[in-house]
């Protein structure tokens, strides 16, 4: 059984489920135990993800790790499964709930969307501290697209994107249509990179940290071009992170963790270490 | 014929070789047992359906009309642990035992008569996995000596019935793609056969054929058109033919992650010799994404059980838009109509509509609707099988990449459908269908933009919404000679639970507000009721032991209604969940 649609109203899910907001102190919690406990999505490379040695690790870990570091306490990673339907079935169970089967609950997120018409979606939770800037860029091979200065390249050339993202969504749909017959799908982002550096697509459209971490070093025959649509604010949005909307102790302490991260420079260093740009959140 | 393939079973077969009986090759539940079960046999309950057809019709009638004032509970057992979610499972009965299954991927054996339990097998799920609608199981098969039963994370296990230990056990697929499963299987001429279950990430449904006694895959037939279909011997993978015309119907290469998941499984039809399945919506959810109708996505398919192939299909929804499953049970009967006898086939569907198919060759009988307001269409054409749609559609979310919320569209059924996965039934007697139904529609827009893995994202939202004041399900008797709805029960909260229906005159399903009841098959008069503690969603069961009559059900409150019930869930806050299996016969003094 399946529904389909993103985006659940959860009221009525609180409501059923008789939610209460506990208001135990968080941020005394995980001084006391010297652990903070950090969700991270699983199987989401380049930010967190599994290497092949078996660890987690990427931006979002390093980040964990860090903030950590700078509260004086230990990091417990936290990795989930990301819903298929929308973020705020991860928030839920990755913050302020669990998931029934048992797993998620942590004391915070990483990797969230932070901007006021998504915390007016989610109440049960606090967005704060953008560490970065993300936005939908499309990599291109420039011998075979010498410029990408209009999506109707795409009306003769192949694109490939990992499926059921932004960009698989906008390409197959927009003007009408007109390049579904040359969008190729992919089911993960490295199954695209892959296709990508083969050759078997001339571009591959993507969050721009995963079109960095891609190409790694022989970027060179590449250029990474924002997409060619106009007015179209779904392609940028700041990441930062959760905590449960009550635990604003713990809140503060890791948005001032974060602050010290930036001014130190720790924070450019672990972006440079990723071979990622930290584009700086925008109001 | 079955070989008898491992230890248990090596005396059985030593001793039909020496008697020179060939069939005798199974011990325990055998192919015949099978073909009689609901049918012939009514002191068993040995298949999801109760028999083949899926009619859950079952010939007994000492409990009926006139004696049921006098039924009361023989035993009860309870689950147990803190595992009490939705309890969906139809018990099955073999040999002095009961067999049910249980949330979270449990299965018990129980004494039919004293409730004793004998064993439990608690299938141990991997950490951090994400089924979409719950913890719930439908239920298992028998075969031999076997009890199988699929698990969460997409397994399929079989078990001895005698000791619960783990015969064999097959991944079905790989969980963190996003395969799962809950339905029943059934066995078919020794070939256990399922379906899959799956979210969004590029799930395509299917269905598999395995050897009931090993597990080992024979045949595989993905169900969306451009896929290709295998079977298998002796570790030799075989192609046996494209699913359709790789891209007739699908843009692009949509087809490749086209949805179509299999999740409710299937019921067989011994005289035209077919598995009758029902096909999920396509995907993604969003319709505007895949133009074209996305067969066979959301439709009924007949196949051959033996190879696989598809005989026949038909599409109930083309280029689905509201998540108008076409898993519904398709459940065999005898139309009569104008004096003629038709092999024919019933389906109570999401969209609404209740289709009777001629299930020889999947020809469109009629269409009917079976609840009170659809939005989506204003009937089906009976020359081309197609829906006639009003064009009220949800909109498409692309076009709110410009920032603004998307209009709000109201559209009936909801996405949890006229009627979900919980399963009706045919009387012969009567003639007439008892289908489980739910008056809801929902209000669908377009998000701005939402977020998923960290990531903006085109999404709708929506909110389910009940039509009525004072009712949400609906048990409705239908004939299927004409569509007309004979009589109705209303229920306050949403109907879950499956059906029952007796020679006795009776029908019986449950409600969540924890009844088990019973009506007059004719009349829909209620007779008798009674409280189980917890909701009840799991499908009843009759058989007789020892010259008594006894009907059984699981009870627990759960599913997916609590989850993703927008406003009707606060109709249902109060409900508690539960976990037990109740067992009825009439009292003697």
């Amino acid at each position: 059984m399946k529904r389909i649609l993103a985006a659940a109203v959860l009221a009525g899910l609180a409501v059923a489920q008789g939610v209460t907001s506990a208001s135990a102190d968080a941020l005394a919690e995980v001084r006391e135990k010297g652990v903070l406990r950090v969700a991270v999505y699983k199987d989401f490379p380049p930010y967190s993800y599994t290497d092949a040695q078996g660890r987690m690790t990427g931006l979002d870990v390093e980040i964990g790790k860090a903030l950590a570091g700078k509260m004086g306490v230990a990091m417990a990673l936290v990795p989930i499964p990301a819903s298929d339907e929308s973020m705020e079935d991860d928030l839920r169970n990755a913050v302020w709930k669990g998931h029934y089967m048992g797993w998620g609950k942590a004391d915070v997120m990483l990797h969230v969307p932070v901007n006021a018409d998504f915390q007016k979606r989610v109440d049960k939770v606090a967005l704060f501290a953008p560490y970065y800037r993300e936005l939908v860029a499309v990599a291109y091979d420039k011998t075979k697209i010498p410029d990408l200065n209009s999506l109707d390249v795409f009306r003769t050339e192949k694109v490939g994107v990992e499926m059921r993202t932004v960009a698989d969504q906008y390409l197959i749909t927009t003007s009408n249509h007109a390049y579904i017959n040359n969008v190729r799908h992919f089911r993960t982002v490295d199954a695209a990179c892959e296709a990508f550096k083969a050759g078997e697509v001339p571009a591959f459209a993507a969050q721009r940290g995963q079109l960095e971490h891609c190409l790694g070093p022989d970027r060179s025959r590449f250029v990474i071009g924002t997409v060619p649509a106009p007015d179209v604010r779904v392609f940028e949005w700041n990441v930062g992170m959760a905590v449960k909307a009550d635990e604003t102790g713990l809140r503060d302490a890791l948005g001032e963790a974060m602050e010290a991260l930036r001014k130190d420079g720790s924070l450019q260093k672990i972006f440079d270490r990723q071979a990622m740009s930290l584009n700086t959140p925008a109001n | 014929m079955m070989h008898a393939r491992f230890p248990m079973n090596r005396l059985a077969l030593g001793v039909s070789l020496l008697l020179g009986v060939a069939s005798a090759a199974v011990a325990g539940v055998t192919d015949q047992n099978l073909l009689d079960a609901g049918v012939k046999d009514n002191k068993s309950v040995l298949t999801w359906g109760i028999d083949y057809q899926g009619t859950r019709y079952s010939p007994l009638k000492q409990i009926n009309a006139d004696t049921i004032k006098d039924l009361v509970p023989a035993w009860t057992f309870s689950y147990g642990d803190e595992k009490q979610r939705g309890q969906e499972a139809q018990p099955l009965v073999y040999n002095g035992k009961i067999f049910v299954t249980a949330s979270y991927s449990r299965i018990y054996a129980v004494d039919a008569k004293t409730g004793k339990k004998l064993w439990v097998y608690e299938h141990r799920l991997p950490d951090g996995i994400l089924p979409c609608c719950d913890v719930i199981n439908r239920g298992a098969a028998l075969y031999g000596d076997l009890v199988i039963y699929s698990t969460l994370d997409a397994q399929l296990v079989a078990l001895n019935q005698e000791t619960g230990k783990v015969v064999w056990r097959e991944k079905m697929d790989n969980y963190k793609d996003g395969y799962s499963n809950s339905a029943a299987p059934i066995v078919v001429k020794g070939l256990v056969i399922t379906g899959v279950s799956g979210g969004e990430f590029g799930v395509v449904g299917r269905v598999d054929a395995r050897d009931a006694l090993t597990g080992k895959l024979v045949w595989t037939r993905p169900v969306i058109e451009g896929h290709m279909g295998y079977t298998f011997k002796d570790g030799q993978k075989t192609e046996a033919g494209l699913t359709g015309e790789t891209g007739k119907t699908w843009p692009g290469d949509l087809w490749q992650t086209g949805g179509g998941a299999t999740w409710l499984g299937g019921y067989y039809d011994p005289e035209t010799d077919s598995v009758l399945i029902g096909t999920g919506n396509p995907a993604p959810w969003n319709a505007h994404t895949r133009p074209g109708d996305n067969l066979y996505s959301a439709s009924s398919l007949a196949i051959d059980p033996s190879t696989g192939k598809i005989k026949w299909h038909y599409q109930t929804t083309p280029n689905d838009g509201w998540d108008f499953d076409g898993v519904n049970e398709l459940v065999s009967f005898d139309l009569k109509k104008d004096g003629k006898t038709i092999k024919a086939v019933g389906k109570a569907d999401r969209n609404g509509f209740f289709y009777v198919l001629d299930r020889t060759n999947g020809k469109l009988i009629s269409a009917t609707p079976f609840v009170t307001k659809q939005t989506w269409a204003t009937g089906v054409d009976l020359k081309t099988g197609r829906p006639i749609e009003t064009g009220v559609r949800p909109g498409d979310p692309s076009k709110s990449a410009d920032g603004k919320k998307g209009e709000t569209v109201f559209s009936a059924p909801s996405f949890l459908g006229g009627k979900n996965w919980m399963p009706m039934a045919y009387n012969k007697d009567t003639g007439l269908f008892y289908v489980p139904a739910n008056e809801w529609g929902m209000d669908i827009w377009n998000e701005p933009i939402t977020y998923k893995k960290g990531a903006a994202y085109l999404g709708a939202g929506f909110n389910i919404k009940p039509l009525y004041d004072d009712y949400i399900g609906a048990l409705r008797a239908i004939d299927p000679a004409t569509g007309k709805i004979v009589w109705e029960y209303k229920n306050y909260s949403p109907l879950w639970g499956g059906v029952l229906t007796t020679a006795g005159n009776l029908v019986f399903t449950g409600t969540p507000e924890g009844f088990l009841k019973a009506f007059d098959a004719k009349t829909g008069k209620e007779l008798w009721s009674y409280q189980t503690g917890s909701g009840v969603v799991g499908c009843p069961v009759t058989w007789e032991m020892d010259g008594e009559q006894y009907i059984a059900v699981p009870s627990g409150w759960g599913g997916a209604v609590p989850l993703w019930g927008g406003e009707v869930a606060k109709r249902i806050s109060y409900l508690t969940q539960g976990g037990s299996l109740w067992v009825f016969k009439l009292h003697k003094s």
